[in-house]
């Protein structure tokens, strides 16, 4: 392959364009997840957030880390509680898409805080959700399926229908270096070689969501051989992740086998933001437009299509000159 | 699918999308404007500090993570993946505290320091990732300061000490393990 070629193609993958539908789907996807993050720290805010909390000792000294409203000494009691209420407000805005890539900013500091103010209390979900928010804060994620792109429509002004796949790439890379990197790490521990570390995995009643559930699962020899398979697959399925994912006609395989991983690790073990957020980065994955983004158009389409189509055709693309097929349709 | 991705590469070309059902959704792909010297530089670097991350185990790479580690802690950028990996716990452990009121030793309630006691797990508990943090060996200089925080919530505190509290996994095909819990110190801090 000539270097002019590796050029187009470096080019063409970090910063041509995709269907807008795909970076809007992300950023509800991921919005979700972090309002659903937000919640679960409610019930630990006493004691991890607030200024006069346990965290605050171990965490202020450390270099490098601090940067969060909750670390001002005056932010305790109610006012911890209130505030912690309050930085749900961007959240929610990135969720209905509002303001444009604000909301998504600030929504990656308010998680960042988190981190800043109990990096012992952070998990990798935690850390994958960080980095997935950075990704969509370099992006449009609001020219679909949002309130701005309602207001715009509204309003008569072009809608973008092609935005950036940068953050999309991003995120695509960032899944797939994570299984790598999971996968060569696992592949050097004892338990995964031989095919016991599942069974340990859920024999840990810290992460367990039912233990007596589960009990029968890890006492039985013969599910035991089962869970040794699994143990065997999902190593396998991690380290293969990279070569099943890039080809079109095998992406479907990675991406189910990581939907049943996903589902087994969220129904069996308490791990966090993990499983949801690792399951809706899948949707960056799923770029083509007979995919979820499809199936949702059509359904936005049955529900207003009466709506729709009353509009005047504003929509052209800003770097369009020359009018399409499309656009001359009535 | 092949038209969509024709969109793509050739920006004169426009195709309707195949599930074209309204006017505002579904409208050709068109490639985005030449990107600046200063997004593309932006995007070496920040993939180049990723991939020495990634390989941080690396001596060769090491100068390069100490020097982008502000980076790493400030943004929590950290590409070190190891749930689970490279084994994953082969034992229920926590940390438990206990604090002196004059010569007797009573359990403090410390959060997240009860897994046995949970029967259904609904909420993932980060006071018990927290806690699991300081029983670390090199977690020293953080119990110390949780001690501190211990004795400023009760006067009559005389010390806190602080312990490494696990329950083995059996191996494969065994009874679920019970106990007996083993406990060992992992130090004292007085109050005064």
């Amino acid at each position: 392959m000539s270097v002019a070629r590796i050029r187009d193609a470096w080019r063409h993958f970090w910063w041509g364009t995709v269907d807008p539908r795909l970076p809007a789907a992300l950023r509800i996807g991921f919005a979700l997840v972090a309002i659903h993050t937000h919640l679960s720290w409610w019930p630990e805010v006493d004691t991890l957030l607030d200024a006069a909390g346990q965290a605050r000792n171990v965490v202020a000294p450390l270099s490098g880390r601090g940067f969060s409203l909750f670390s001002h000494p005056a932010v305790t009691g109610d006012l911890a509680q209130w505030l912690h209420g309050a930085t749900l407000l961007p959240l929610v805005a990135m969720l209905f898409g509002v303001g444009g890539r604000w909301p998504v900013l600030v929504t990656w500091a308010v998680v960042l805080g988190w981190y800043h103010r109990a990096p012992g209390a952070s998990t990798g979900g935690d850390r994958l959700l960080r980095f997935a928010l950075l990704y969509l804060v370099v992006g449009t994620t609001t020219a679909r399926w949002s309130v701005d792109a309602w207001w715009a429509r509204r309003q008569g002004r072009a809608l973008d229908v092609a935005v950036s796949a940068l953050p999309v790439r991003l995120i695509q890379v960032q899944w797939v270096a994570m299984y790598l990197l999971s996968g060569i790490d696992k592949a050097r521990g004892a338990t995964w070689q031989h095919g016991t570390a599942l069974h340990y995995a859920l024999s840990n009643r810290t992460f367990s969501r039912a233990q007596a559930l589960l009990e029968p699962l890890v006492e039985s020899p013969v599910l035991g051989v089962v869970l040794m398979g699994a143990t065997y697959g999902v190593l396998a399925w991690e380290l293969l992740f990279p070569a099943l994912v890039v080809p079109r006609r095998t992406r479907w395989l990675a991406l189910l086998i990581g939907l049943l991983v996903h589902l087994g690790i969220g129904l069996t073990m308490s791990v966090g933001p993990f499983t949801a957020v690792t399951m809706v980065g899948y949707l960056a994955f799923l770029d083509r437009p007979d995919g979820i983004g499809g199936r949702l158009d059509r359904l936005a389409s049955r529900v207003c299509a009466g709506r729709v189509q009353s509009l005047p055709r504003t929509h052209e693309h800003r770097a369009s000159t020359e009018p399409t097929p499309s656009q001359e349709k009535p | 699918m092949g038209a969509w991705r024709r969109s793509i590469t050739n920006p004169v070309s426009s195709v309707a999308h195949p599930d074209r059902t309204t006017a505002h959704y579904c409208d050709p792909v068109a490639p985005s404007p030449a990107p600046s010297w200063l997004a593309r530089a932006a995007l070496i670097c920040w993939l180049a500090a990723a991939a020495a991350l990634a390989c941080e185990d690396v001596s060769a790479v090491r100068p390069v993570v100490r020097a982008i580690s502000p980076l790493r802690r400030g943004l929590g950028i950290s590409q070190s993946w190891s749930m689970f990996a490279p084994n994953p716990p082969t034992a229920t452990y926590w940390l438990e505290v206990e604090g002196r009121h004059g010569v007797r030793w009573s359990l403090l309630e410390q959060p997240g320091s009860t897994p046995l006691s949970v029967d259904v797990r609904w909420r993932y508990a980060r006071a018990s990732k927290f806690g699991r943090g300081l029983v670390a060996t090199t977690a020293k200089r953080e119990r110390t300061w949780l001690g501190r925080w211990w004795c400023a919530q009760d006067p009559d505190l005389a010390a806190v000490r602080f312990l490494h509290a696990r329950l083995p996994s059996g191996p494969v095909g065994t009874p679920v393990s019970t106990g007996p819990i083993q406990r060992s110190p992992l130090g004292v801090h007085r109050c005064r």
